[in-house]
């Protein structure tokens, strides 16, 4: 039993190894943060994984396991949790459905304060954000925070309000 | 097997799985060690309970003997359930799950904790018999108040001391925790 669970997690982790590091590379700005909290979420994949019964999808699971790992791990700099985008963020775009906006992602400066921004966000948005920008559809990011798929959407639909309206120079009562 | 791609930090599997085995089989030595002592030190009272047991005197000491023994037996099961409840947190269930769990697992005052007062009050009237002086000169009633007195005075720092320890680590959990929930349900 126990090499078979030795067997399960070194498949988990070969899977989805490069999720992980996703979700680490959001959360921390530097690369000696980012491996103790792969370390760490590798720790509760381990701890967890004898009650993983297969109800939700491996990728659910791992993502729900990897924000919940997030939102403990930052206790030790819970208030100066940085959400990092990178420019080669392939679903970026979700964030920014505007076309005015779209051409501002161009420019390297729009970026960076597209990432100051982000990081105004509470950490629970920052976590919806980092789980919209890993491609997740409003219904996977229900299931890995226990949200319903149409409050999901209302919190989303929210934060890219806000965003935009910052964006744009607008005072946002958010904020 | 190491996870050294160039994406993904650098961490040796092996090495890791080494010790979370590790931890694995001293957590499980620790329930056991706690459930050996408490067996020990309930089988050291049945051993006492009959080697003191004389017929010529009243039945107050065997069985105060054996209500400490049976409170002993009693801890050794709540503390392991608790040990476990602590231990085995379930990362793999949705967030607010996962936060609510934590507001109940650190909130001060837990209706499970009401089981304590059974090996409790065992313990305190075993003693207090444990403890009396059959010889036929002293009080009952002044034994039985000064034991009262000490036990309540020894419960209350217990109880001092594990609120302090619950101030200090477990409310910034359970406020940080809660603060996380109510946003996310805002």
């Amino acid at each position: 039993m126990k090499e078979n669970k030795e067997e399960r997690f070194k498949d988990l982790i070969a899977e989805n190894g490069d999720r992980i590091t996703r979700i680490c590379r959001y959360y921390n700005p530097n690369t000696e943060d980012q491996k103790d909290m792969y370390q760490e979420i590798l720790v509760n994949i381990w701890n967890s994984l004898d009650r993983f019964r297969g109800e939700s999808s491996v990728s659910t699971w791992i993502y729900r396991i990897a924000v919940n790992t997030s939102l403990s791990f930052t206790g030790k700099a819970f208030r100066h949790m940085k959400l990092q985008i990178h420019d080669d963020q392939k679903c970026l775009t979700v964030l920014l459905d505007d076309d005015e906006l779209e051409v501002k992602l161009k420019q390297e400066a729009d970026l960076e304060q597209l990432q100051t921004q982000l990081n105004l966000l509470s950490v629970i948005d920052k976590a919806l954000i980092s789980l919209l920008l890993e491609g997740l559809s409003m219904r996977e990011i229900g299931d890995v925070i226990g949200l319903t798929e149409p409050n999901v959407k209302v919190k989303i639909h929210r934060i890219k309000e806000a965003l935009k309206n910052q964006l744009n120079g607008k005072p946002n009562s958010k904020f | 097997m190491e996870t050294n791609n160039t994406n993904q930090p650098s961490v040796n599997l092996d090495k890791l799985i080494g010790n979370l085995k590790k931890e694995d089989a001293l957590n499980l030595k620790i329930i056991l060690s706690v459930q050996w002592l408490m067996w020990l030190v309930a089988v050291l009272y049945l051993v006492m309970v009959i080697f003191i047991f004389d017929f010529s005197k009243p039945w107050y000491k065997p069985a105060g003997g054996l209500m400490v023994m049976l409170a002993f037996v009693i801890f050794a099961v709540y503390l392991r359930n608790r040990y476990l409840a602590f231990k085995l947190i379930d990362y793999g269930l949705p967030t607010t799950e996962v936060l609510a769990k934590a507001v109940k697992r650190y909130q001060v005052f837990q209706w499970s904790a009401l089981l304590v007062l059974i090996p409790l009050l065992l313990e305190d009237i075993g003693l207090c018999f444990f403890s009396y002086d059959f010889s036929g000169h002293s009080d009952p009633f002044a034994h039985f108040v000064k034991w009262q007195v000490i036990f309540f005075v020894i419960i209350a720092i217990g109880v001092l001391i594990g609120y302090i320890i619950w101030r200090i680590r477990q409310k910034p959990l359970r406020d940080r925790a809660l603060a996380l929930l109510k946003e996310i349900e805002s």
